[in-house]
């Protein structure tokens, strides 16, 4: 029987740190030291109810970001605020709110949330800060679940309307002229977690805000935009790309810390053949069990239910047995119902729960308070997602630690081995494409329907008179006399665009698992044959999956709700064409490019691969029909000269390796999911008539990820040959180059040395970031 | 080529600064995507040039169209409409109208108002092309058609349209308030305007509905004319033709393709006049509803309850009933006339505190056996339990009503409110006669199963054993025709058992099993037509609820009876 005893958070983590197989793997280790708060005095412009509210809440100033927010604002500046969980990010939206509701009642604002949990969230916060200045503030939700009676009163008299882009896309904007008040008052938009808004979906928002703009220009308002973001590699051109606007950067955080342990392991290599690692959850799960008999407050995150279901397990089944405290671990996913979520958000704040196993669905800034420890099974998948899980842990006086457990994907891999991106300078980058020609022909459908357009007016950045001529051709839109452009057609454009996919033509998901069938998302053509082919594992919101079938006439897939142990992998046969080159030039033996490409592909087989381990289950056929993509890629061509003596089987397996981890440490500077991102070898591209790469993305017109990877070549293939140089396999793994060849061939001696051909070294013309 | 196009602007323009200098190239890419996306699309159309804005051509679309059409042109300062009027005879007395269940205020000009529009949603991209305003002079009814000639005309359009609608005028319209008024609200909005004022608005859907609907297929307003004014049209443009009509009037210029519509359209406004002489008809004060066939006075009834105006709405329904015989087989919402009116009139009576009559309009319904006898029966029993305060009979009479209830399942309509009422009803009822029988006395459970098992060639199995329940559900599985009876039981213990005696209220049945069987108790007839009723399509398990203080046995020799499973139930004072 073991004895607990209270201990500080710092001693449960060196005692944790002090098992052997720990120490070993540890990659990183850093102390944030504590910080002071960076106090600044109230505005004396602050409205005294509202200064009053603070001081009743203890508060003796403003942080520096908050004042700064605050004065940018009030001098008519749009701003990015970028600063960590929990630093009172919320209060530099909902203070120049109130200040507007306080000065003129008749001011509006309008909070986008990406989800239902955050909308409650800040709704509740404004309206007690209100409450507290004796405002009497009408703030509501408008969501799906807003009933029919509570939505014509929001509509005229809501002063702050909660909402989220899918709403705004789809029964706000369309029906603006029932929104007048608000769209001839409205002073702020807040877009807060704007980093999720990147990829298709983020080109989405882009136009839904470009509507927006549009909108309150015709009712005669032009509100100031206050974007948040969790700290990424390039804030101020995700907000710009994002609004159309310039933007002022509010970075220097002045919200206080205690001392902040951040741990990085990575567990060892148990074959070594096959350079096979022990998974991440045995070395979570120990973590956890040192900070939880020490008696400290842990999270714990999974990458996934099932992950979180073992975990949960597991740690239960280890306080049991060690007479631990076992009912004070609870479970929380995405899926729970908000009672349920504030019973354990209270009972972590009241100290009655002391460790928590949860999916991403905390990620998103909700609060639950601040705990002592917080242990990450796996990558998180993105720089920032892992800052905000770590932000959890964190008191404003006593030392917290974080420890993030890699997982045996090459994504982990590779961030666990450059730790320098996680405390030094995040490479990572939000990319959108506003621009995306498919994302921007239905909103201008939709925007059309809305307003109709002038001749010459502008739609982003250049006039749409081409695209609207496009539109014409097709039916729905009609230029008239006078030159405008004007919706003319039955359909209600808002409904064909889901902000989710880019083109107009998807697969429903429909969940039969439930009493009845619910639509729980959808894909593009494209990527549905890999996601949702009959007996693929579908993840949707941490959950998994089962597609029991798919109905490819009808477009729909139907699932059910399964836990299992494993995922699947359809493996497409791809044949690419290029299509216009945008760009390019040399290289060391070689040439880069970017352009846009036709990508066919036919899905031809499925794996099944044990999560945590990628252990191959088994496999299955598809039978789908091919499809044609349009969409751009980042390409790498090979000198024939510089491998004339190389064997067709070993270029084949150099171009594959090189290509695999390029696309893992693209997935890594771009924060893009590794599915976005396709990858097809050429060992004589019948186009270019030589040895190429190509990383295409897997949406149609791309999302802007091609040219950056374009412009971070040198970065890309340093970090490729790192990711492969660190590697601990013999001859190529799943970690590093992928699965080893069949034919035995030395996998990643023959991509290292056709990275080093593909190397920044002669003076190039174009300029590589 | 060179990475310019790749690059992102640094910083992206105000959408309402100068052009950028980028914007060359990027539009030159977007041009060959463009293209691109065309040979995709799968019947590629050639590839028209774009074209430049076209400058003005020709007469403005307002001469023509006014000249295909036959209308005139009224010329605004931002744009044109087309006008049509046309005039006819149609004396309306209109101050009875304010006798609706909606009263129109007589002082106030009615304006009849139909609109021809671009699409169903009410949306910022549908526009209503067509308004029609139909006005009373005296004896005579105008309707004026105001036509939209191009979309720049709008703004001009709404002027007119605005104009025509006096401050104090009372709207009419069907399905206006969610539809015709709220969309050109919207268009005013558009344009930066109000809404033009108007004193009130009647909506003639909802009154058609709970007038007309019960003898008409549908509720649009061409059905709603036809069944009630007897006119049909002939050569009507379907509605949902309406929107490519305009559509290609716009690509086209060819007025005539309109015709059809303002047709359409004035016939709209025609009928609102129309329908509403029928119910000017109807409200004659001398003897209100002499014209109206008896289920309309029933619908016209119920929308008076729906008011609050419970004397006018008594008026009518009395109406209703004595005339009931003049529509043999007429339904109301699948119910004979008769019955239906009778139930809104208790219903009614209830509601003004005339109960006595009330209950004997339920008990009609319920002795009437028809298909609303359930809830007569749940009415009777809340009103005997309630008011007259005999919790046995209202239990009795709750028995009747699940009779009912379960024979009205059996033929395929179940009613399920009567069923979720009896849910709760009967074991509250159970429970309040349990408690007055019980006294202090401890209830001494006995083991049912066993009983069960011993009687005769029947399996019983109790889920749980759990003293202090007042009974058990046992699920049944019916082999043929069940001969059961209760046995007269503990004789020296629960005494109150014998203190009701309840008919079996089952229907009549050969072979008669429980029939005409007086049962000691009223959970035996709680049990009885449920394990009887051979003639009901067999399930294979029922559900029958058991109580303890009472045993039964199956007499009859071969195993007709098959208890297959015993659940705990609730005692009834939890809920
Ligand atoms: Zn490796």
């Amino acid at each position: 029987m073991r004895v607990y005893a209270p201990l500080g958070t710092a001693q449960a983590l060196d005692r944790y740190l002090a098992e052997p197989d720990v120490t070993a793997g540890i990659t990183a280790r850093r102390t944030l030291p504590a910080r002071p708060p960076d106090l600044c005095p109230f505005p004396e412009w602050l409205a005294p109810p509202l200064r009053g509210a603070l001081e009743r809440r203890s508060f003796r100033g403003l942080y520096r970001h908050q004042v700064e927010a605050l004065d940018a604002l009030r001098a008519g500046e749009d701003i990015a605020v970028v600063t960590p969980t929990a630093s009172g990010k919320s209060l530099c939206y909902h203070l120049p709110v109130l200040q507007a509701v306080f000065e003129d009642p008749s001011a509006r604002a309008l909070y986008l949330f990406p989800t239902k949990a955050l909308s409650q969230d800040q709704l509740a916060e404004v309206r007690d800060l209100s409450a507290l200045a004796g405002m009497d503030l009408a703030a509501a939700v408008y969501d799906g679940d807003t009933p029919a009676p509570m939505r014509s009163v929001v509509r005229s008299a809501g002063q702050v309307v909660v909402t989220n882009p899918d709403m705004l896309h789809a029964a706000i904007l369309p029906h603006h002229t029932k929104w007048f008040q608000l769209f001839q008052q409205l002073r702020y938009v807040v877009v807060d977690e704007a980093h999720t808004y990147r990829g298709v979906f983020g080109s989405h928002v882009a136009n839904v805000l470009r509507r927006l703009a549009r909108i309150c220009a015709h009712h005669g308002s032009s509100p100031r935009i206050i974007c948040c973001s969790a700290t990424i590699g390039n804030p101020k051109q995700l907000a710009e790309t994002l609004t159309g606007r310039s933007m002022r950067v509010i970075d220097r955080n002045g919200a206080p810390s205690g001392e902040k342990h951040v741990v990085v392991v990575r567990p060892p290599v148990i074959d070594e053949r096959t350079g096979t690692r022990a998974g991440a959850g045995g070395f979570a799960r120990r973590a956890a069990l040192s900070f939880l008999r020490a008696g400290r407050q842990t999270i714990v995150f999974g990458r996934s239910r099932v992950a979180v279901e073992l975990l949960l397990t597991g740690l239960r089944e280890a306080l049991r047995t060690g007479r631990g405290p076992l009912d004070r671990v609870r479970g929380y996913r995405g899926g729970y119902l908000p009672g349920e979520r504030r019973r354990i958000e209270a009972g972590l704040r009241s100290g009655e729960i002391l460790g928590v196993v949860s999916t991403n669905a905390l990620e998103l800034g909700i609060d639950i308070g601040r705990l002592d420890a917080a242990v990450l099974a796996g990558y998180p998948g993105t720089i920032a997602g892992t800052w905000q899980q770590i932000g959890r842990a964190g008191r404003r006086q006593e030392v917290s630690a974080a420890i993030l457990v890699a997982g045996a994907g090459p994504v982990d891999q590779y961030v666990a081995s450059h730790p320098e991106y996680l405390f030094r300078s995040s490479p990572e980058e939000a990319r959108l494409d506003p621009d995306n020609l498919h994302v921007l022909l239905g909103h201008l459908r939709a925007a059309t329907f809305e307003i109709p357009f002038a001749a010459g007016e502008r739609f982003g950045a250049v006039p749409a008179d081409d695209l609207l001529a496009f539109l014409a051709e097709e039916g729905h839109v009609r230029q008239a006399d006078d030159g405008r452009w004007y919706w003319a057609s039955e359909n209600f454009p808002a409904s064909e665009i889901s902000l989710r996919v880019a083109a107009s033509e998807n697969v429903v998901i429909i969940d039969t698992g439930g009493p009845r069938p619910r639509v729980i998302g959808e894909v593009d053509l494209f990527a549905a044959r890999t996601l949702v082919h009959e007996n693929a594992i579908y993840l949707h919101e941490s959950r998994q999956f089962h597609v029991d079938r798919l109905d490819w006439e009808e477009r729909k897939a139907y699932v059910r709700p399964v836990d299992v142990e494993h995922y699947t992998q359809a493996e497409l046969a791809v044949t690419l064409k290029p299509l216009e080159t945008f760009a390019e030039s040399a290289l060391a033996a070689g040439g880069r490019a970017h352009g846009e490409v036709m990508v066919s592909s036919l899905a031809t087989i499925y794996k099944k691969l044990r999560l945590e381990t990628n252990e191959n289950l088994g496999w299955g056929r598809i039978h789908l029909p091919e499809i044609e993509l349009h969409t751009t890629a980042y390409w790498l061509a090979v000198d024939p000269a510089a491998v004339a003596g190389w064997r067709r089987a070993e270029l084949d397996v150099a171009l594959v390796g090189s290509g695999r981890a390029l696309q893992t440490v693209a997935s890594v500077l771009l924060m893009s999911d590794p599915r976005d991102l396709g990858m097809v070898a050429q060992v004589r591209s019948p186009h270019l008539e030589r040895p190429v790469v190509y990383l295409y993305e897997a949406v149609p017109g791309g999302v802007g990820l091609s040219p950056r990877l374009y412009e971070r070549h040198a970065e890309l293939v340093r970090g490729a040959r790192e990711l492969i140089a660190g590697c601990p396999c013999r001859d190529g793994c799943p970690a590093c180059v992928g699965p080893r060849s069949e034919t035995g061939e030395d996998a990643r001696g023959l991509a290292r040395r056709l990275l080093a051909l593909l190397k920044v070294e002669r003076a190039s013309p174009s300029r590589a970031a | 080529m060179t990475g310019e196009l790749a690059r992102p602007p640094a910083s992206l323009p105000a959408m309402d600064g100068p052009v950028p200098a980028s914007a060359a190239p990027l539009l030159a890419l977007r041009a060959r995507r463009l293209e691109r996306l065309r040979a995709t699309v799968e019947s590629p159309g050639p590839a028209k040039p774009v074209p430049p804005v076209p400058a003005f051509a020709g007469p403005p679309r307002a001469w023509s169209l006014a000249r295909a059409l036959g209308g005139r042109v009224l010329r605004g300062t931002n744009g044109s409409t087309v006008v049509l009027e046309a005039t006819g005879p149609l004396a309306l007395p209109a101050d009875r109208l304010v006798r609706l269940p909606d009263p129109i205020d007589p002082r106030h000009p009615l304006v009849c108002l139909d609109t021809e529009t671009t699409g169903l949603g009410t949306g910022a991209g549908t526009v209503p092309f067509l308004v029609g305003l139909g006005t009373w002079d005296g004896e005579s009814f105008t309707v004026r058609q105001f036509v939209l000639p191009d979309h720049p005309d709008e703004p001009a359009f709404l002027d007119a349209v605005a104009a025509a609608i006096p401050a104090s005028g009372w709207l009419v319209s069907y399905n206006g308030r969610s539809f015709d008024w709220p969309l050109l609200v919207t268009r005013y909005r558009l344009h930066r305007q109000g809404p033009p004022a108007h004193a009130g608005h009647l909506d003639l859907l909802p009154i058609a509905r709970q007038v007309w609907r019960h003898r008409l297929p549908d509720a649009r307003l061409a059905s709603v004319e036809a069944g009630v004014c007897g006119i049909r049209r002939s050569d009507d443009l379907p509605g949902a033709l309406i929107p490519e009509r305009y559509f290609a009037y716009l690509r086209t210029a060819r007025g005539e393709l309109l015709r059809d519509v303002l047709r359409h359209n004035r016939q709209d406004v025609a009928s609102l006049a129309r329908l509403l002489l029928v119910l000017a008809q109807g409200l004659d004060p001398d003897s209100p509803g002499r014209s109206m066939p008896p289920g309309d006075l029933s619908g016209l009834g119920s929308a008076y309850v729906r008011r609050r105006r419970y004397d006018e709405a008594l008026c009518y329904f009395d109406g209703a009933l004595a005339r009931a015989g003049e529509a043999p087989g007429s339904l109301i919402r699948g119910v004979p006339l008769a019955e239906r009116v009778t139930v809104d009139r208790a219903r009614l009576l209830c509601r003004l505190g005339r109960h006595a009559e009330a209950s004997s309009d339920w008990r009609s319904i319920a002795q009437a056996g028809g298909r609303l006898a359930a809830l007569g029966w749940v009415q009777l029993a809340k009103h005997v339990e309630h008011r007259e305060r005999s919790p046995a009979r209202a239990y009795e009479m709750a028995m009747q009503a699940a009779a009912v209830a379960r024979r009205e399942r059996a033929s395929g309509s179940p009613q399920r409110w009567v069923e979720r009422d009896l849910e709760r009803r009967l074991p509250r009822l159970r429970g309040r006669l349990a408690t007055a029988r019980s006294d202090g006395r401890a209830t001494r459970p006995p083991r049912l199963d066993c009983a069960l098992a011993d009687g005769g060639p029947v399996e019983a199995r109790a889920l749980h054993d759990h003293a202090g329940c007042e009974g058990r559900q046992v699920q049944c599985s019916r082999i043929g025709s069940p001969r059961l009876a209760p046995r007269p039981q503990d004789e020296g213990g629960d005494g109150p058992c014998r203190q009701e005696g309840v008919t079996c209220p089952g229907p009549v049945h050969d072979p008669p099993c429980w029939h005409g069987w007086q049962t000691p108790h009223p959970e035996a007839a709680r049990i009885a037509p449920q394990v009887h009723a051979p003639l009901l399509p067999p399930r294979d398990h029922e559900l029958l609820m058991v109580p303890l203080q009472h045993e039964v046995q199956a007499r009859a020799p071969g195993a007709e009876i098959l208890v297959t499973g015993a659940r705990q139930v609730r005692p009834p004072h939890q809920g």
